[in-house]
């Protein structure tokens, strides 16, 4: 039995309650650092002020008596002013608000009234992050936050059932090793089994009421719940030298891509932003000729749309889509306003309300600002192409005239009128033309074409090289002459940066490959385009649920050129936008980057503890942040066949241990038969012996005897007890009785003659079973 | 806190009935019986800050299916889960709880009395906490009784409450509810407590004159007892018994018959009484008067038999109850908490020995008059 004296009482209640409020609050305030929103400052503030609170307890219950009494009020005041000044977006306000009433809830002295309001903050606090960030941090901080107000609240009632009094009453002083003390005393260690047991029923039961509540999409999501985040990292419209190569230096998580045929894509390119322009963004970029790839604003003519699906992204023209066939997409707050798009997939959908453009001539996504919370897409029936058809504002390039600019008379048969192009070449199509026509660049780019165009696989095409035959000429001169390294010394010039890159032997990253391919292509007469994006990325539980996590290292820059489809094997004609992915070292150039590569772009997890977590993450984007009724069939499908493969293996076995046992049963029966059977009963025999020894309380000598109520003599003693207890009172019923609390809750002083006394009761409980 | 042993196994336990051990089948089909139709008396109702919750959880479904939003709905999901591991949690507090109502066999009107309810919990792993119990008294209010810590598996713990009876009688405390919020607050399980107790209330104390100068002059003084005692006078010799005082030792009587002889002395003289009070309906006209009279007998006889004068007792016609020990005296208290008026007079008892009798009758101004021998001999 426990000793009474180290039983809680209302003090150390209240200096728990005290130190668990504010470890609380300190949870759901850190939950603030998942949204890269207005809040920060808040949160760190909040954070170091509950800390204090956390770190000396006794200092909240000397808070003067004027802020207890006008605390509330001037909370309420500011929030009004702030909610003044941010009128358009009333949940940063909201949240500032609640987070001053929190903070000014630790910073009082609290009595179970107002214990109960922190928690109800508390809530509320941690509830509205998860909301707008809906990352896995969320979880970890809900994991921590539940068993946290469990025991809070079990501390507050405990506390209110002492009285009121018990109620009222504040500690008068804290001393943290006196409280670390109390709480080791005070805790009956052999309860933390069922405590756990508990949580896990209350776990249980939650993923049961989850997984069973029916969803309803009503697709008339309030938008009220998006809160905008500047980028923190990922593709923006203008892509200056060594910007990607920027991003590849980090390796936080990009987007994880989910495959719900469970075939990922082999070779993939995320194509997220398209580079239509290439310019000099200033005075500095013109003196230094560090140029920019950029997308043009004619590119950007957009359909605006919010709350609904885009009808389609990329038309059918390669084939059958494959029904039910669903990628699901999680972007990290704050990555990018831009989406990845993997060339074909329609519906789009979107888990939050968002709204987003829709750039169609170059079929890019893009939201009004980066989401500061996890963002979610569906593409149902969606493929990696390695081509785009045409947009219609493309015809433009097939239209009559001469290509003076350039200097060629035709390229892949679509004539260019040159005043279109004069006048037009900063606008769509045609920026996808543009290249530094200053003499020192174009006489660099120049030489290297004479370069390419004398190539062997030149000599094949003639003098009318569609472009992807010179493309694979040209990729394949790049990488003769250039290597990939992420560092790479530029010499110094009167040229544009990337013909400086050109005419050197340099080693180069992609996006050098890509701009130099790029401008070669335009200067040839190609229209020509760079492409922002991911490839390739991290290929888990590749036999079970693939999933790919992209982390910004797989950040990568390639191209795509304008030109007819010469495929004999395609059955669809006329003209697309080809990717060719120019770095070396990177994909075979022969391939053009095909999504047919032979070899896997993909990495393997590794399972080292980031690759962990990653699963832990997609777990948590599939089976929370995206559980619908779909997922709810899937798994309420998956359990059924569980249970009947289950089913069918037990009976099978079942089956196969009788036809066994037969078999077994009917051989000639001798001793080397007999013998394991005798041995296995006598053994079973000896257990059973000594297990009724063991109840009985017998003991080996080097064995002590446990002093627990565990003490199979206690035990028995409780058993009997328990019996005797149901029967009518008499002189040998109660002097039995004080025998056997004398043995169940004593010293063990009788303990030795525990036998005849249970013995006795056990003759005394028959006799009075016969009388009954 | 353990209660004294008053009377151990005279108040049966009660228990909330949940599950009987030595019946464990009906036991599970009642469990879950009880969980459509509680028994009466037992109750499960949100609290105050039940309420809340569930408002908030009302906020939440609506936020949930309006927005979609998994996390809402994982919110949700947890809170109703806690809700009900809260419920399930209160109802396994009762399980294999007992509870009785003890205290000492008897009150006395006006003067505190130390009663317990004891709490066993029969669990043999799991405490109980948190569990206040519900009294409740006729006439008077009586507090809220919590369990100071948590019950653990196996223990009792008494906790203790004062109770003043207001009138003679049979008082009956009773066990109303006990109720607990354990372990989160949100819900409070009642269980009706079925658990009562009758207390006999004795008369109380009151101050009175009883002129006994004028008594005395009156008795035939110096007369003897046959009663063994302390005084001077020698009553017999008898043979040693293990344990007498060597004091007592009568040496020279011992020394003639070659055994071990003891003195036995006779008892002092001393004035005697017997007490009758005589509930005729026909002297006590006036409850107040009965009830005054009630008192003063009683205070008289307390004082009396301490002074170790008083030989016996009766109330109205019920049979006289000479007065050698204390039980004798609470005999006669019982029957002066019980004694009603009567109609018609009960005849008056006889006592033997010729003591002086005393016996009661309304004075004036609402006093009680005391008579010994039919002569006025003090008031109240």
């Amino acid at each position: 039995m426990s000793n009474p004296q180290v039983r809680p009482d209302s003090g150390f209640l209240a200096q728990f309650a005290g130190v668990n409020g504010s470890l609380i609050a300190f949870i759901c305030v850190a939950a603030l650092f998942h949204l890269q929103a207005q809040v920060l400052l808040h949160a760190l503030v909040g954070s170091l002020l509950v800390l204090v609170a956390l770190a000396f307890p006794q200092l909240p219950w000397r808070t003067p008596t004027a802020l207890q009494t006008w605390g509330g009020g001037l909370v309420l005041g500011l929030a009004f002013f702030d909610f003044l000044l941010n009128g358009s977006n009333l949940l940063p306000p909201m949240l500032r608000m609640v987070v001053h009433l929190l903070l000014l809830r630790v910073w009082q002295p609290r009595r179970p009234r107002e214990d109960l309001q922190l928690l109800l903050l508390c809530v509320v606090v941690l509830l509205i992050s998860g909301v707008l960030s809906l990352s896995l941090g969320f979880a970890f901080h809900l994991i921590l936050f539940c068993p946290l107000v469990m025991a809070q609240l079990v501390a507050i009632n405990l506390r209110s059932a002492l009285g009121r009094e018990a109620r009222e009453t504040l500690p008068s002083h804290f001393s943290w090793p006196h409280f670390t003390a109390r709480l080791r005393s005070s805790l009956d260690w052999r309860m933390l089994p069922l405590v756990g047991v508990v949580f896990l029923m209350t776990a249980g039961m939650a993923f049961l009421v989850f997984t069973l509540l029916p969803r309803v999409n009503f697709d008339s999501n309030f938008s009220f719940l998006h809160m905008p985040a500047g980028s923190l990292s990922g593709f923006t419209e203008e892509v200056r030298y060594g910007s990607v190569s920027k991003i590849m230096e980090s390796d936080s998580i990009a987007f994880v891509a989910d495959f719900s045929d469970k075939k990922p894509p082999q070779n993939p390119y995320w194509r997220m932003i398209v580079l239509d322009r290439y310019h000099y963004p200033d005075k500095e970029a013109v003196a230094e000729k560090l140029g920019a790839f950029k997308l043009s604003e004619t590119a950007k003519s957009v359909q605006v749309r919010e709350n609904a699906q885009l009808d389609s992204i990329g038309l059918d023209v390669f084939g059958p889509l494959k029904p039910g066939n669903m990628w699901h997409i999680y972007l990290t707050p704050g990555n990018s306003r831009y989406l990845p798009f993997p060339g074909r997939g329609k519906p789009l959908t979107f888990s939050n309300s968002f709204k987003y453009f829709y750039h169609n001539p170059v079929n890019v996504i893009a939201l009004d600002s980066p989401s500061s919370s996890v963002m979610g897409l569906q593409y149902s029936n969606a493929a990696i192409v390695d081509r785009f058809f045409w947009s219609p504002d493309d015809h433009q390039l097939e239209e009559g005239g001469k290509v003076k600019k350039v200097g060629q008379n035709v390229f892949e048969g679509f004539p260019v009128n040159p005043s279109d192009l004069e006048k037009n070449l900063k606008k769509y199509p045609f920026s996808t033309l543009e290249y530094p026509d200053d003499p020192a660049s174009e006489n660099i780019l120049k030489r290297i074409l004479a370069e390419i165009a004398a190539r062997p696989e030149m000599a094949q095409a003639g003098s009318d090289p569609h472009s992807t035959l010179w493309a694979q000429a040209a990729v394949a001169y790049l990488h003769e002459k250039h290597t990939y390294s992420l560092g790479s010394v530029i010499p110094k010039g009167d040229a544009d940066l990337l013909c400086r890159w050109l005419d050197s032997d340099q080693p180069g990253h992609c996006e050098l490959f890509a701009g130099a391919f790029t401008l070669l292509a335009r200067r040839q007469g190609y229209p020509c385009r760079m492409i922002g994006g991911y490839q390739g990325g991290v290929l888990s539980d590749a036999d079970t649920n693939p999933y790919i996590s992209v982390r910004n290292r797989h950040a990568h820059a390639w191209c795509e050129i304008f030109g007819k489809n010469t495929d004999p094997k395609s059955t669809v004609g006329g003209f697309f936008w080809f990717r060719v992915d120019p770095t070396g070292g990177r994909v075979a150039p022969t391939e053009l980057a095909s999504d047919s590569a032979t070899t896997s772009s993909l990495e393997t997890s590794q399972n080292t503890f980031s690759d962990r977590f990653d699963g832990l993450r997609v777990m948590w984007y599939r089976y929370i942040v995206n559980f619908d009724n779909v997922s709810r069939e899937s798994m309420a499908k998956t359990a059924k066949e569980r249970w009947t493969n289950l089913s069918n293996s037990f009976q099978a076995w079942l089956v196969s241990f009788k036809d066994s046992l037969l078999d077994w049963v009917r051989r000639p029966w001798d001793l080397s038969k007999v013998g394991p059977l005798g041995g296995l009963a006598a053994l079973l025999s000896v257990f059973l012996i000594l297990m009724r020894f063991w109840r009985r309380g017998w003991r080996p000598s080097f064995w002590p005897k446990p002093e627990s109520r565990h003490d199979p003599i206690r035990r028995h003693a409780s058993r009997l007890l328990a019996e005797l207890r149901e029967l009518p009172s008499d002189p040998t019923r109660d002097q039995l009785t004080e025998v056997m609390q004398e043995l169940r809750f004593g010293d063990g002083s009788l303990s030795p003659r525990a036998q005849s006394f249970f013995g006795e009761a056990r003759h005394y409980l028959r006799q009075a079973r016969r009388r009954k | 806190m353990r209660s004294p042993d008053f009377d151990q196994d005279l108040t049966p336990w009660t228990d909330p009935g949940f599950f009987r051990r030595e019946e464990p089948v009906r036991s599970v089909f009642r469990l879950i019986w009880q969980q459509f139709r509680p028994p009466r008396g037992h109750r499960l109702v949100p609290t105050f800050s039940g309420f809340v919750l569930l408002t908030m959880g009302i906020a939440l479904v609506v936020a949930a299916y309006t927005t979609a939003n998994n996390i809402i709905f994982l919110c949700l999901a947890l809170m109703a889960a806690t809700f009900t591991v809260g419920a399930a949690l209160a109802f396994w507090n009762f399980q294999g709880l007992r509870w009785r109502i003890s205290g000492p066999p008897a009150l006395r009107v006006g003067e505190a009395a130390s009663l317990f309810l004891e709490v066993a919990n029969d669990k043999r792993m799991i405490p109980t906490h948190a569990v206040l119990a519900h009294l409740k008294m006729p006439g008077a209010d009586l507090p809220t009784l919590s369990l100071p810590s948590r019950l653990g598996p196996g223990e009792t713990m008494s906790l203790p409450f004062v109770c003043t009876p207001l009138k003679r009688g049979l008082l009956e405390v009773e066990l109303r509810e006990l109720t607990t919020e354990f372990p989160f607050g949100f819900l409070r399980k009642t269980v009706a407590g079925n658990s009562r107790r009758e207390f006999i209330v004795w008369p109380g104390r009151l101050p009175y004159q009883f002129n006994r100068a004028r008594r005395a002059l009156s008795l035939s003084g110096g007369q003897r007892t046959r009663r063994r005692g302390a005084g001077a006078e020698l009553l017999q010799l008898r043979a040693y018994r293990a344990g007498d005082s060597p004091r007592m030792l009568h040496w020279k009587a011992s020394a003639r018959v070659g055994t071990l002889l003891v003195r036995e002395n006779a008892e002092d003289t001393r004035e005697r009484y017997a007490l009758w009070f005589d509930p005729a309906a026909a002297t006590w006209t006036r409850p107040a008067d009965f009830e005054q009279a009630c008192r003063f007998a009683a205070t008289l006889a307390e004082d009396l038999f301490r002074a170790g004068n008083l030989t016996g007792a009766a109330v109205g016609g019920g049979p006289v109850r000479p007065f050698r020990r204390v039980s004798d005296l609470a005999l006669f208290f019982d029957d002066l908490a019980r004694v009603m008026p009567a109609t018609p007079p009960p005849p008056a008892p006889f006592f033997a020995g010729s003591p002086t009798l005393l016996r009661f009758g309304p004075g004036p101004g609402g006093s009680i008059t005391l008579y010994a021998d039919e002569q006025p001999a003090g008031s109240a």
